[in-house]
């Protein structure tokens, strides 16, 4: 996520087709021109639709409880592990999920738990998850927030403590190999990350080898890279960008030397040469190849490199001012160029007063998108989204310039269960905040200036304040919890997609009526 | 304190002065009525010394992070200055529209002085060249995770041997800077850098005598 006080979690198209998933022809890299909604699924037999506009939950539902059975379109429920929630990023590999909680800085009765920390969960029985284990170090404790990360090649689990939203000084890495069965590699003693020195986390990714785990922060930005060559003993190899845009999600290209960070305020990527980081020159410095930024008031979130017809992409969420998804051609990575903009119609600018309405008293962050998985790295046929507030959505980008939504789920609302849900940043705290990631500029382009940020905005901010005490819901901390926040990355698994709502924790979902694979 | 190392302090002090003097009169001499656009030293400088500055207050937030240290005084003063010149750089930045961090490595952007590079300059640019960060002094992720083990009197005096390197390194840049940028901001931050480190060096140098 973003983060909301940063860190939560942010189109004309020319259709000059490509070829589907084996297309010569790269898309053209016309500029978006904005203002319209992708387009919208045909939900076949099982479904249970959405009753407003795309990604909406209304204010009518949420009153009359028909958001707590949910919303779907093409995909179904197989198995779930709900337990008591989970927190902003949880990944799953294999077999396995990990959900991370919002930690024991946040709710200290956590360390009294029978299982506190991140949990596994082990799907072996995709019908019938089970928790197989609970991860304990440091960081699994005090909270992960969207630092907890998989790196496959070498069966790492890596993870900084954030706790309430920037930590410093803890990292701990586990061996997966038995993804059941996670092993912590590191203790305290040869982590080498003295407190509080450093500055660690709020977001990190793993270089693709595992050798090396960024983390980023949101306050004064802060870059940190971890040698994690050997997993008992990791070492800082850089630390520093003191006043650099305030750092979020990290993704990097397959040789672990160009780094993608997601940059807040401005909403925008940063595409930077980690090389002599990679490399573990002796005193290595980073450099800058190039930067799009599309909204001085939104917050990228990730940005994930992929490739379409042998052309370079960036796939970018933005998890501020409802600008969702934004596809960004690289082949010139000094000049990236935003190509297109993915939006749900409740994220059209013109839906504005309508979607502040709507999530009034759901916490900190509207309908927003967060992160984002392909099916494939080469030539994706379908990209998976986790958002707030909206669930999960499935689009069809086999031409990422005339994306179609094919699939959503849209768990359902947990009203008055905030006490049994302590690991779920959004029952704890994060829902009883006042909406703060959109201030209703979307769609107005990076040349968008504080004149024109709507002056709804400050009205309905303030109006919240004093409401939010009356709106505590069943829990001292969870706000009504009238929509879940899906904030974890969706994993396609066969014809299954597994993700972690905050709410509902880990939920294995079956596409239905043909909607993928995409043929 | 030891009477030799108060009277270093004082002629430091009155030393101090002098170069703060001699900068003020190099900047009130150039001042022009509207600002000039930046030029590539301008925004090379601002690029640059951003970077180096980084480093140098990674250092001493390893140094106040903990454990025990009578270097805590000056390793406040690095820190907060330096802090604030990292604002002031990445401000100028953001107004020009230029990155924060150059794109490649090097510094080229010293070549394109008022005059042709005289022979110490020359000799920085090619210390440059073979640092490994691009820029002499810095030190290595060894060295930094060096200090961060250390505590105590050992973890002081390697503070002082490596910034003392890392303000040598960024002398020559402010030297340069103060003297050949477009900009009287520029010229006038890169000249209090000059002033500042260079009383800083003299008190680290006394300060290395006495651990």
């Amino acid at each position: 996520m973003s983060n909301g006080f940063r860190g939560a979690g942010w189109a004309g198209l020319i259709l000059l087709g490509i070829a589907g998933c084996t297309g010569s022809s790269a898309p053209a890299t016309d500029p978006p021109a904005g203002g319209a909604a992708v387009a919208a699924a045909q939900c076949g037999p099982g479904s249970l639709p959405e009753t407003g506009l795309q990604g909406e939950v209304p204010l009518a539902d949420r009153n009359s409880g028909r958001n707590q059975q949910g919303y779907r379109c093409n995909l179904e429920l197989v198995g779930q592990y709900q337990g008591p929630g989970a927190s902003v990023v949880s990944p799953s590999t294999g077999k396995c999920a990990y959900m991370s909680t919002g930690g024991t800085l946040l709710d200290p009765l956590q360390a009294a738990e029978p299982d506190p920390g991140v949990l596994v969960v082990d799907a072996g029985n995709t019908a019938q998850p089970v928790l197989a284990a609970n991860l304990t170090g440091p960081s699994m404790l005090i909270g992960t927030w969207e630092s907890l990360k998989v790196n496959e090649p070498r069966k790492l689990l890596g993870g900084v403590a954030v706790g309430g939203l920037v930590g410093a000084g803890f990292f701990d890495v586990y061996d997966i190999s038995d993804c059941a069965h996670p092993a912590q590699l590191n203790g305290l003693g040869g982590t080498g990350l003295e407190l509080p020195d450093n500055v660690l986390g709020h977001e990190g990714n793993w270089s693709p080898d595992g050798k090396t785990y960024w983390a980023t922060g949101t306050a004064a930005g802060s870059i940190t890279a971890i040698d994690v060559s050997n997993p008992a003993s990791p070492q800082i190899v850089f630390t520093g960008l003191a006043g650099f845009p305030a750092n979020h999600g990290v993704e990097l290209t397959p040789d672990g030397n160009t780094l993608y960070l997601a940059t807040c305020l401005p909403g925008g990527v940063q595409i930077l040469d980690v090389s002599d980081v990679q490399g573990r020159k002796a005193a290595p410095q980073i450099r800058q190849i190039g930067a799009v930024t599309w909204n001085q008031f939104s917050c990228g979130q990730h940005a994930l490199p992929v490739s379409w017809a042998g052309k370079p992409y960036l796939v970018a969420p933005d998890e501020f001012d409802s600008e969702g998804i934004h596809i960004v051609d690289i082949s010139d990575p000094a000049q990236p160029k935003v190509v297109k903009q993915i939006q749900l119609e409740i994220q059209l600018l013109k839906n504005a007063q309508l979607r502040a309405n709507d999530v009034s008293g759901d916490g900190a962050f509207g309908y927003e998108s967060h992160y984002c998985t392909v099916d494939r790295v080469t030539d994706p046929t379908a990209l998976a989204c986790g958002y707030f507030q909206s669930g999960i959505r499935v689009f069809d980008v086999r031409n990422p310039l005339q994306p179609r939504e094919i699939a959503y789920f849209n768990p359902p609302a947990q009203t008055g269960k905030g006490l049994s849900l302590q690991h779920s940043l959004h029952a704890w705290i994060g829902g009883a905040l006042p909406t703060i990631s959109d201030l209703y500029t979307s769609d107005s382009g990076p040349t968008v200036g504080t004149g024109s940020i709507d002056a709804r905005y400050v009205g309905d901010f303030v109006a919240q304040l004093p409401s939010l005490l009356a709106s505590l819901g069943t829990g001292p901390v969870s706000g009504n919890l009238s929509a879940d926040w899906c904030s974890s990355p969706p994993r396609f698994v066969g014809d299954q997609l597994w993700v972690t709502c905050m709410d509902n924790g880990f939920l294995a979902l079956k596409f239905t009526n043909g909607a993928y694979p995409l043929q | 304190m030891k009477p030799r190392p108060l009277a270093g302090a004082v002629l430091l002090l009155l030393a101090g002065a002098g170069l703060a003097l001699a900068g003020s009169r190099l900047i009130a001499g150039a001042a022009p009525q509207r600002p000039p656009a930046p030029g590539p030293v301008d925004i090379g400088f601002a690029q640059a010394m951003r970077g180096h500055h980084d480093q140098a207050v990674v250092m001493t937030q390893i140094l106040l992070g903990g454990g025990s240290t009578r270097l805590a005084s000056l390793a406040r003063t690095i820190q907060t200055d330096q802090l604030i010149e990292i604002g002031q750089m990445k401000g100028w930045l953001l107004l020009w529209n230029k990155p924060l961090l150059p794109s490649r490595a090097g510094m080229d952007w010293m070549l394109l002085g008022r005059t042709p590079p005289d022979a110490a300059l020359t000799r920085y640019l090619a210390d440059c060249r073979a640092s490994s960060g691009g820029m002499p002094g810095l030190a290595s992720s060894e060295e930094l995770n060096r200090l961060r083990a250390l505590d105590g009197g050992e973890r002081d005096r390697l503070f002082l041997e490596l910034m003392l390197r890392h303000h040598q390194g960024a002398l020559p840049m402010a030297h340069f800077a103060a003297r050949n940028a477009e900009t009287a901001a520029v010229r006038t931050l890169a000249a209090q850098i000059e002033v500042q480190q260079a009383q800083e060096l003299g008190a680290m140098a006394l300060l290395l005598r006495g651990t």
